[in-house]
């Protein structure tokens, strides 16, 4: 029997023929399929194409109108691109690689609007951009606007509990009991009538001493136990006085601090219910804070996404020269990374002209070396575009480098300047209480940006000029009035952002100067006047309430004090009588025999 | 059921204990290995080319495929401890450093402890389906031959016709 069989050569040639087949005619589709799905998962919501087209002669990839979604306004696509090129190395798809000298994007748009919806109804592929919206969303919650209708002084005291009624009950409460022990403890001590005894033993003592050597002699005995008894309740006298200036410093601190509480109780009710001219600091900055504060969101989501094409997972744990366990898949094992004798990244697209269409104008700009193993490839991401005269825009240059090089010290810097750009029907606050729409404006934007190993550091201005403001204000009172009539002639105005700390936690700061000082200037006097017919109102009403028990108090504090001088009292007459016993014979004298 | 009848079939049948075992072997490389894998490729042209079994092969693909979801856990770890294995590292760079290397996926944990875990289980495994089809034969089948019902049944013209049939077909 013969081990060959000649026709599976024949069959094995065909297999491939038709699996080669499958491919070629399957290869657009599946490359589609592919770009949108993983797209899809990076974006967190629909990344569609109309088309892919596969080259082989050269190696080439073609993509036609590439549209992301905007994961927050569904409806809308964060950027769409009208065609994408790009020229692959044949060579290094054999080695599993995928090497792009040049890639060229056209026609790059953002926030062109979409047919249908790109969000998704699973929602699992979201999670990446999920956290920093949490975290952004919390930055906006900061950003409310204060209620400029002063609340009742009576309804307000009607709602709240005094705390300085407490206080005051508890101290008083304190100080009686303190009064009672002391008093109870001045009926067991010596008292007047006690030392009016030993007096008359005294008189008793003496004439009976004057009468003769041996009545002197017999009466000394005497007087030397009744001075014992003297100062033995001296003693206890002397004792009590002792430990009574521990309770009369106690019952000082009480009284201070229960004469403090309404001050304190007014304070908190001021600082609670926005009593006070603080209320309107930073109002500029507050309006504006959530619009600033989604802005940011978006960014740092965009951020976020970038990251895994600059940046592999795992490049931090990578040693220099061993093997190098990459990127865990489920179910399909790990792959092991060895030392290469040229080291290429397995994704590297060299360089990127991007060609930028915006309703200004057309510019284009370029990204060169992007990689998610810049150790291996040893540039870092760079990107510039810049233009300038373009209708609607005197012109615009952004910077970017982000660089991965070293994992323990990587750094991205982003630098933007915005010169000139026209705006116009913005909404600059979309809260219903106090939505504001730019009208139109001439927008200056500096941003300065970095993020490093210790968290993000940026720093954005933006200046407005020939603006037009038009504030819809739910409110029709005063002061909201007032902040209307001021916004409304607002011409020009900077705005100043910082924001700084951890990607996923980071702490936001927004300056208005200019407005600020308008709104504070069209509501100073209005908001001052209110607060402070309401502020004396609400701090009769709460004197009104404590001054009772303050007084009541008062007495228990006088009566404290009168204990001290009871004491007092008693041992200057105890002193007195013991005084009035030193003419007297005492043992030890000398007999005249 | 009628993959369980072929094979009652194959084993029954004249075919060598050898062509079975090979093509149930190369079953196993191929089944235990990741399919989008370069050396399947060599297995494929190894099956079509060499007379082995093919009812064996897509038995045994079948049923290896199915086993190595369980024991993927133990490729992995298999794997990547061959990989990361000192002494191996020099011929594992130099191999990652070709294209034929790079190509075959061999740095994949589990591609290196399946395909680890199959060869050496190839000759051991090849060897005893031989002994186990041998004994299966001169026990099983010599036994059922010898029974009553079998016995009718093939001096039935029913028998002599499927027979006839079924070499037609194979």
């Amino acid at each position: 029997m013969s081990w060959i069989r000649s026709w599976g050569l024949g069959v094995f040639v065909a297999l491939i023929a038709v699996w080669l087949l499958f491919v070629w005619l399957l290869l657009d589709w599946l490359v589609e399929r592919a770009i949108e799905e993983t797209g899809t998962e990076i974006v967190g919501a629909r990344v569609e194409l109309d088309a892919a087209e596969v080259g082989f002669a050269p190696l080439s990839i073609t993509l036609h109108r590439l549209q992301v979604t905007d994961p927050d306004e569904p409806m809308r696509n964060a950027f769409e691109l009208r065609r994408l090129h790009a020229d692959l190395v044949a060579t290094a798809l054999l080695q599993r690689r995928v090497d792009v000298h040049e890639l060229s994007a056209d026609g790059l748009r953002f926030g062109t609007a979409r047919e249908r919806s790109g969000a998704l109804e699973r929602r699992w592929l979201r999670a990446a951009g999920e956290a920093s919206k949490d975290v952004v969303e919390s930055l906006v919650g900061e950003f409310e606007l204060p209620a400029l209708e002063l609340p009742d002084p009576a309804a307000l005291l009607a709602d709240e509990q005094l705390e300085s009624l407490r206080i005051i009950e508890s101290a008083q409460s304190e100080i009686s009991e303190m009064e009672s022990r002391w008093r109870r403890r001045l009926d067991e001590l010596p008292d007047e009538a006690r030392f009016e005894e030993y007096r008359r033993r005294f008189e008793a003592l003496k004439r009976s001493a004057s009468g003769g050597s041996l009545g002197a002699l017999g009466a000394a005995g005497d007087i030397a136990t009744l001075k014992g008894e003297i100062e033995a309740d001296l003693a206890r006298l002397q004792q009590a006085a002792d430990e009574l200036p521990k309770d009369l410093a106690r019952m000082r601190e009480l009284s201070e601090r229960a004469a403090k509480a309404p001050a304190q109780d007014l304070e908190r009710l001021r600082e609670r219910y926005g009593l006070s001219m603080q209320g309107l600091a930073n109002l500029g900055g507050r309006l504006l804070g959530p619009m600033v504060a989604t802005r940011i969101e978006q960014w740092l989501g965009w951020w976020q996404r970038v990251e895994p094409f600059v940046a592999r997972a795992a490049a931090a744990t990578a040693g220099e020269a061993g093997p190098e366990v990459v990127e865990p898949l489920r179910g399909a094992g790990v792959d092991v990374r060895f030392p290469e004798r040229s080291p290429t990244p397995d994704l590297l697209i060299r360089r990127v002209r991007v060609g930028v269409e915006i309703e200004a104008g057309a510019f284009e700009g370029e990204i060169t070396d992007i990689t998610p193993d810049q150790p291996a490839w040893g540039r870092p991401l760079r990107a510039h575009f810049e233009a300038a005269e373009l209708a609607g825009l005197v012109g615009v240059e952004l910077d970017a480098a982000l660089d991965h090089v070293k994992p323990g010290a990587w750094n991205e810097t982003l630098t933007l300047r915005l010169k000139g750009y026209r705006l116009a029907e913005m909404a600059l606050s979309s809260n219903p209480d106090w939505a504001l729409r730019l009208e139109e404006g001439l927008l200056d934007f500096d941003l300065d940006a970095t993020r490093g190993v210790d968290g993000i550091d940026a720093h954005a201005r933006a200046s407005l000029s020939q603006a037009r403001l038009a504030p819809q204000f739910a409110d029709s009172g005063a002061v909201a009035s007032a902040l209307a009539d001021a916004l409304a002639g607002v011409r020009a105005l900077r705005l100043e952002a910082d924001v700084r700390g951890r990607l996923d936690a980071p702490e936001l700061a927004l300056r208005s100067p200019d407005l600020d000082r308008l709104l504070a200037q069209a509501t100073g006097s209005l908001v001052r006047s209110q607060l402070a017919r309401v502020n004396a109102q609400l701090e009769e009403a709460v004197r009104g309430q404590t001054a009772g028990p303050l007084a009541a108090l008062g007495q228990d504090r006088l009566g404290m004090q009168g204990i001290q001088s009871e004491l007092a009292g008693r041992m200057d007459l105890g002193e007195q009588v013991l005084g009035s016993g030193s003419g007297l014979p005492v043992p030890g004298f000398k007999l005249p025999f | 059921m009628n993959s369980l009848i072929k094979l009652l079939r194959v084993l029954s049948s004249e075919t060598a204990p050898a062509q079975i075992s090979l093509g149930f072997c190369l079953a196993m490389l191929m089944g235990f290995t990741p399919l989008y894998s370069l050396h399947n490729l060599l297995v494929l042209l190894l099956v079509l080319v060499l007379r082995v079994n093919l009812a064996a092969f897509l038995l045994g693909f079948a049923f290896f495929s199915a086993l190595a979801f369980a024991l993927d856990p133990l490729f992995h770890s298999i794997g990547l401890s061959v990989l990361t294995a000192g002494p191996l590292q020099p011929a594992w760079t130099a191999l990652y450093n070709t294209s034929l290397g790079r190509l075959s996926g061999f740095n994949n944990s589990i591609v290196m402890g399946s395909g680890v875990v199959s060869l050496i289980a190839f000759v051991p495994l090849v060897l005893l389906c031989n002994r186990l089809i041998v004994r299966y034969r001169e026990t099983v089948v010599a036994w059922v031959k010898q029974t009553r019902i079998a016995r009718m049944l093939r001096a039935s013209r029913l028998y002599s016709m499927w027979q006839a049939t079924s070499d037609w077909r194979s």
